[in-house]
């Protein structure tokens, strides 16, 4: 946290200075732009700050790389719970959350919110292959259930402090099942229910190190990774052996 | 303090999957059996995805057979050329085991296809230990005497016939590369041994000597779980190495406690807890087949 609060402490300092406040002035930031997934990797917050120039509510839209997942639904049969119907998404966001100043219904019009998917139940969710007769509306349900249960999304709106009057504030947290890729954050200055301005940032997250090169092993050389994993586990498997022959 | 399996992208515990290891590996040095038809169904219970689970035990397995083949292979008692048998039939078995692993995987039926497996071998072991260790004790109390069968059937009629010197057998190499064909399927699809379906079928279809079924059961299968291991590798990517040397570490241990603890106790007794733990393990994998779940939909990514 100190280093996070350092650097915010340093952006106020920086934002403090007299600015051309123009109605429309927007700046933020991340306390991160690359979040590294390590051995100990057990999640991670970053904090999200800037400054507005003048009257407005802001909202800040997060969301992770996008790519197809499957929804399943399991229906008994012979007995047994199995996976019958599914549905296919063609680019469901990896990560989703909202921050905002009020209440978003009291920010912006539904068509505006719409338009910019912000908010968890206007995430635009295109199927992209669903058997016949599938309950789409119950399978797009089901996909948003069960990434806020995995914490990938979040339903909840997340609060925007504010530091006097044109400074803002408001941490996103990641868990340790977070998918890899780039992260855009959105940031919208709204004022009266219309949009004034927009500031986009982006997040790397990427796995680093050891972790990663072994990742990198795994998926571009599978033959010579397995062959690795072989030998390293024989030979692992032979030195315990010799290990506790001896004691 | 956790630790982030790299294949498995998720974070878990090290003292957990140490701990897993620790106590499978003590069961397996008290009742001399493999466990990986229960660190399989562990694994899945703490949330490793099955693919992962089964891949990364059969590279733990592949490392845990290495020591007990060496000391069978010191004292004699491994039939390489039956071993090599097993082993071409427990080949073309992976290979069909981890295609068909795929399939389901794609399909959706996988994680079901694994538990039905499980269920089934888990229940059927479980149940024949848990009868032939209640006979013993009866038979024990009665003071009968124990009746020892080798019987020709139509099994040793088949062609093919080698001469397997260290099994003193004259049999058809048909029915070990069956054997070894299913024993290869379900360690692709299980992330199992196969030792306590092979060892059976060792002694009673076969009729090896008892002396040199564990060793040549270990040599097949360090040579099949390292085969799937570089099939599920190759065509899954979910073999996750850290996984398999973390509960490695846990297993080398906990077996070295397990084997001395074992020697206090009688056979039939060790048979009849280990044959309770199976079908502990069975009847909760059942259940969560038979019972409705909590959440009927679930997520997965697409296979490209």
């Amino acid at each position: 946290m100190s280093r996070r609060g350092a650097a915010f402490a340093a952006a106020v300092l920086a934002l403090a200075a007299p600015a051309p406040a123009a109605g429309d002035y927007l700046v933020a930031d991340l306390s991160d732009h690359r979040i590294s997934i390590t051995a100990g990797f057990t999640g991670a917050d970053v904090l999200l700050f800037g400054t507005r120039g003048g009257e407005g509510d802001v909202v800040v839209v997060l969301r992770g790389p996008v790519s197809p997942v499957v929804v399943r639904r399991k229906d008994r049969s012979f007995g047994l719970w199995l996976n019958r119907a599914q549905v296919t998404f063609a680019d469901a966001p990896g990560y989703y959350s909202v921050a905002a100043s009020r209440p978003l219904e009291e920010i912006a019009s539904p068509e505006l919110l719409a338009e910019n998917e912000i908010g968890f139940d206007r995430l635009r969710l295109a199927a992209s292959s669903a058997g016949a007769g599938a309950d789409l509306e119950a399978f797009r349900a089901a996909l948003l259930r069960n990434m806020e249960r995995a914490r990938l999304y979040r339903a909840a709106v997340r609060e925007i402090a504010f530091v006097g009057e044109l400074l803002f504030r408001t941490t996103f947290a990641f868990p340790a099942n977070v998918p890899t890729g780039v992260y855009r954050a959105d940031v919208y200055l709204i004022a009266d229910g219309a949009l004034v301005s927009k500031r986009t940032n982006l997040l790397v997250i990427s796995k680093i190190g050891f972790e990663a090169a072994l990742f990198d092993f795994a998926n571009r050389q599978p033959l010579g990774y397995g062959l690795v994993a072989v030998l390293v586990a024989l030979m692992a498997g032979w030195s315990a052996g010799v290990i506790f022959r001896k004691s | 303090m956790d630790i982030y399996l790299p294949v498995a992208e998720m974070s878990v515990s090290v003292l957990l999957l140490l701990g897993m290891g620790g106590a499978i590996g003590f069961l397996s040095g008290l009742f001399g059996v493999g466990g990986g038809f229960l660190m399989t169904p562990l694994l899945i219970f703490i949330g490793i995805p099955p693919p992962v689970a089964v891949a990364s035990q059969a590279n733990q397995i592949a490392a845990a057979s290495v020591s007990g083949l060496l000391a069978h292979w010191r004292r004699g008692n491994v039939d390489f050329r039956m071993g090599a048998v097993l082993f071409a039939g427990g080949a073309a078995g992976s290979g069909v085991g981890v295609w068909l692993f795929r399939r389901l995987s794609e399909i959706g039926q996988i994680d079901a296809a694994i538990s039905i497996a499980f269920v089934t071998f888990l229940g059927a072991v479980g149940l024949l230990m848990a009868v032939e260790s209640a006979n013993t004790m009866l038979r024990r109390r009665r003071g009968a005497p124990r009746r020892k069968l080798h019987q020709h059937y139509w099994l040793h009629r088949l062609p093919f016939k080698v001469r397997f010197r260290r099994s003193k057998l004259y049999v058809s190499v048909v029915s070990p590369v069956l054997i070894g064909f299913v024993v290869g399927i379900l360690v692709a699809i299980m992330g199992v041994g196969g030792g306590f379906i092979m060892v059976p079928a060792m002694i009673y279809l076969l009729g090896m000597p008892t002396s040199v079924v564990i060793g040549t059961s270990l040599f097949q299968i360090m040579f099949v779980t390292s085969i799937v291991t570089v099939l599920h590798a190759v065509t899954n990517q979910t073999v996750d190495i850290v996984l398999a040397l973390i509960l490695l570490a846990g297993a080398v241990v906990g077996a070295q406690f397990g084997s001395r603890f074992g020697t206090t106790l009688r056979g039939e007794q060790l048979r009849g807890l280990l044959a309770l733990l199976v079908l502990a393990v069975c009847a909760k994998l059942a259940l969560d087949l038979v019972v409705e779940p909590d959440e009927l939909y679930s997520l997965a990514p697409v296979f490209e």
